[in-house]
């Protein structure tokens, strides 16, 4: 990575973060509900969407555990195991061998005509060399259009490096340990590469982001108290593609255990897990009327 | 194992927090301010967002695989289509587009409704005053999976089916992220599948499609062999039994379009 780029990057980082946090903090607020101790090894938005997992909660104050670790059969995101533990008030979350984006660079083709410069690259002055930005093809990531200029290489040599000798992956974290108790909580991280390259991890301060955009941000030690007493702490947020695909890793919500439930319930409404119900909620919208005509669509 | 240190990295820390800062003091100043009333727009001189414009300057959808809370809007009169709540209008939107316009409200503040746009870039958005609007709520909501090529309609977040799907080929994709049903027709020039539910979306390798800007659709299909295929040139292809559910969804509906 380039050193000049870095404040740079993690200042647009932190523009991202703000804007991201306004609009969070303006969306509108659902229903409460009692939130339990929590926790959870891995979980997905985007294009390829993954449930909490292994995923544990505990409402009653009792320690509760899961090691079952269930991902999607997809390209994108390997995990060698987690174990995820929710009890009083407490939680913990420990990850091994998190891969994003396995073998992405050797399925790369490079062209004839640029092995053929790299294999007569100058010992001295090919540094000066200009990066031939030649279109990626698809890495099965939900990047938008990636070329060799976004990848993270400073001259033709270190280009040439990375396409000849690939890492074994985009992103790879060998173990992450999360927890909490009450109100704290901690984040320790193993070794962080970037395709192929260890980059430094602040874990131990809150909502670090570490750019390797334009490929992906993390965001390290996410942590949100909120006024029904429960904190989350989260190791790793990796976003790619800006938001096409945001990848959580290792997360834990403390919450004191819910007061017994009462004998004779009150039967709740149907749930909405997918639409939580506005709070001024307007009537129900008609069912369309088909309208005769004709409009070419994709087919 | 290790624990990493918070100084490695805080010369760049400190410039990203001073920004931080005052973002945030500005992101206050935003949501504190009162608005005044809306000087007057020349709703002549605007572009008006339908599936046939492009405008560039719409801004994008910044959660495009969130869900709503299922609100929509109908734009009683021509409405002007703002970047931002009391900023600078940049489009209009018409009452009426295949049928009355029925738009999904994916954030709101004060006075005002950010909606999804029917019009290109896929994943254009734009706020509206919450004046001259109809609102009410669709219980439902439609997702479509790329991967295992499926459509799942669900109300009030009960699934009511599941259905194999033909989508978009590889070349063609069905474009993910978040969109609405735009309007529910019957063209009797497709006479094997005449019922299509145009969506908000638009193919993103296809500038243009048999005439149309290349409109994305949920659709029927004559013969079987597609549902479960990626094989088509954008649109959703579905069985008969999904097509006959799906027309009974409001339209602004959210569809939910990923690659699982």
């Amino acid at each position: 990575m380039r050193r000049h780029l870095v404040p740079t990057a993690l200042t647009l980082t932190a523009v991202t973060g703000v804007v991201a946090f306004s609009l969070v903090a303006s969306s509108p607020v659902g229903n409460a509900t009692v939130r339990p101790s929590s926790a959870y090894a891995v979980s997905a938005d985007g294009q390829v969407p993954i449930e909490k997992t292994p995923y544990a909660e505990s409402l009653d104050g009792k320690r509760r555990s899961s090691s079952a670790l269930e991902l999607p059969d997809n390209p994108l995101l390997s995990v060698r195991a987690g174990t995820v533990s929710a009890g009083n008030d407490a939680a913990s979350v420990e990850l091994f061998d998190v891969t994003v984006g396995p073998d992405v660079l050797s399925r790369v083709e490079v062209p004839p005509e640029l092995k053929q410069t790299c294999a007569s690259l100058p010992a001295t002055g090919a540094d000066d060399l200009p990066i031939p930005d030649l279109p990626l093809p698809d890495l099965g990531l939900p990047l938008p259009a990636p070329s060799t200029a976004d990848l993270p290489v400073k001259n033709l040599p270190e280009l040439c490096n990375l396409l000849l000798t690939p890492p074994s992956s985009l992103l790879g974290i060998d173990a992450v340990n999360v927890w909490c108790t009450g109100d704290d909580g901690g984040v320790d991280i193993g070794s962080l590469t970037v395709l192929g390259q260890k980059v430094a991890v602040p874990a131990t301060e809150e909502s670090v982001t570490i750019p390797a955009a334009p490929l992906a941000t993390i965001t390290v030690n996410e942590r949100t108290q909120r006024p029904d007493g429960s904190f989350t702490i989260t190791g790793l947020t990796i976003n790619l593609g800006d938001g096409a695909e945001v990848i959580r890793l290792a997360s834990a919500t403390c919450a004191p255990p819910a007061g017994k439930p009462k004998p004779a319930p009150t039967p709740q409404p149907t749930p909405q897990p997918t639409l939580p119900a506005p709070l001024d909620q307007p009537p129900v919208a008609p069912i369309p009327t088909p309208v005769e005509t004709h409009h070419p669509v994709t087919g | 194992m290790r624990r990493s240190r918070w100084d490695e990295r805080g010369g760049g820390s400190v410039g990203a927090l001073a920004v931080l800062v005052v973002l945030g003091a500005v992101a206050v100043v935003g949501v504190l301010g009162n608005r005044d009333d809306l000087p007057a727009v020349d709703l002549t001189t605007l572009v008006s967002s339908s599936t046939h414009a492009t405008i560039p300057d719409a801004p994008l959808d910044p959660q495009p695989y969130a869900g709503t809370g299922g609100v929509v809007v109908h734009p009683r009169t021509e409405t002007a289509v703002y970047t931002a709540p009391d900023a600078d209008a940049f489009a209009k939107v018409a009452p009426t587009q295949f049928g009355p316009t029925w738009l999904p409200v994916v954030e709101q503040t004060d006075g005002w409704v950010r909606v999804l746009l029917p019009s290109k870039p896929n994943r254009s958005t734009g706020w509206l005053p919450d004046e001259d609007l109809d609102r009410a709520t669709s219980p439902y909501l439609i997702r479509v999976h790329t991967g295992s090529r499926t459509l799942e309609l669900f109300r009030q977040g009960r699934r009511l089916g599941v259905w194999k799907a033909g989508v978009g080929a590889r070349k063609t994709p069905t474009p993910p992220g978040r969109t609405f049903l735009l309007g529910s027709i019957v063209d009797d020039r497709r006479s094997a599948s005449p019922v299509v539910l145009p969506l908000g979306a638009h193919s993103p390798t296809l500038d243009t499609f048999g005439g149309g800007p290349g409109t994305v659709a949920i659709h029927g299909w004559p013969s079987p062999d597609v549902f479960g295929a990626a094989i088509s040139a954008g649109c959703v292809r579905v069985p008969k039994k999904a097509l006959t559910e799906l027309q009974k969804v409001p339209l602004g509906t959210l569809v939910l379009i990923d690659g699982k």
